[in-house]
């Protein structure tokens, strides 16, 4: 994946990013893998998830 | 999202990127205290932590041990602990006025890695609005411990790079347009990442 996607707003960037995050987390609590994250100033997807 | 579903996110680590540094009265530095207000510890715990374990059963919350930053008694360890961990999701985000990620000022070299840096002036500047109980310039920190761009690119398997706003248009416009790192506008660096998504609102992309 290299893309650049445009959204309509801080929400929706927020709501994108996390819905990503959490299809990581159910992925790779199912494969019994450790899920690392570095998360940075992004309270909006901390916020949605 | 996790509390709706009953997530278990126990082998959830959340790994930051950054730390203010004090500077002491003997000339040596270190990691700021994790309450003051602008420190990135303290901000992993309160905004992020926190938040993502909130209405979680204890048993299935991600331990505050699973929390990282870098210390800046010893950059070189956690270059080796992310070496030996990698990243499944870097998300990251771009200065508006100078193109700093993490505190990579411009000019940072591409094969820099975990290390002490003295901030940008256009950095701290930054850093007024993004802590608002900085009173002014001098009470923002003059350095930091970071990672460099090469450690993002070597140990992120995917990088989400978020610009928000029409203040990061200039950004927008340095990084869409860059083909690989830029060394005068750092944030370039996710050109340079195997697997990425920009991700950037409307306000950002046409300023």
């Amino acid at each position: 994946m290299s893309e650049v996607k445009i959204l309509a707003d801080d929400e929706e960037v927020g709501n994108y990013a996390a819905r990503l995050i959490f299809d990581e987390i159910v992925k790779t609590a199912h494969e019994k893998k450790t899920v690392r994250f570095r998360l940075s100033w992004w309270t909006y997807a901390t916020e949605y998830l | 999202m996790v509390k709706e579903n009953q997530l278990d996110i126990s082998h959830v680590k959340i790994v930051m990127m950054d730390e203010y540094l004090i500077e002491n009265s003997d000339g040596t530095l270190s990691n700021c205290d994790p309450s003051a207000h602008y420190s990135c510890a303290g901000f992993a715990k309160n905004e992020i932590w926190e938040i993502l374990n909130s209405g979680v059963p204890v048993t299935s919350q991600i331990d505050l041990h699973n929390v990282f930053h870098p210390d800046a008694q010893n950059p070189d360890l956690y270059e080796e602990f992310l070496k030996n961990n990698r990243v499944n999701i870097f998300l990251m985000a771009t200065g508006g006025s100078d193109g700093h990620v993490a505190f990579n000022p411009p000019g940072t070299p591409r094969e820099a890695r975990t290390r002490i840096a003295k901030l940008a002036d256009e950095t701290r500047q930054d850093n007024l609005g993004t802590f608002p109980n900085f009173k002014n310039i001098d009470e923002v920190p003059r350095f930091g411990v970071t990672v460099g761009p090469a450690t993002m690119v070597d140990y992120s398997e995917l990088v989400i790079m978020e610009i928000i706003g029409s203040h990061k248009h200039l950004a927008f416009e340095h990084i869409t347009s860059a083909k690989s790192y830029q060394s005068d506008w750092p944030s370039t660096i996710v050109r340079d990442c195997t697997n990425y998504l920009i991700l950037a609102d409307v306000d950002a992309a046409e300023g």
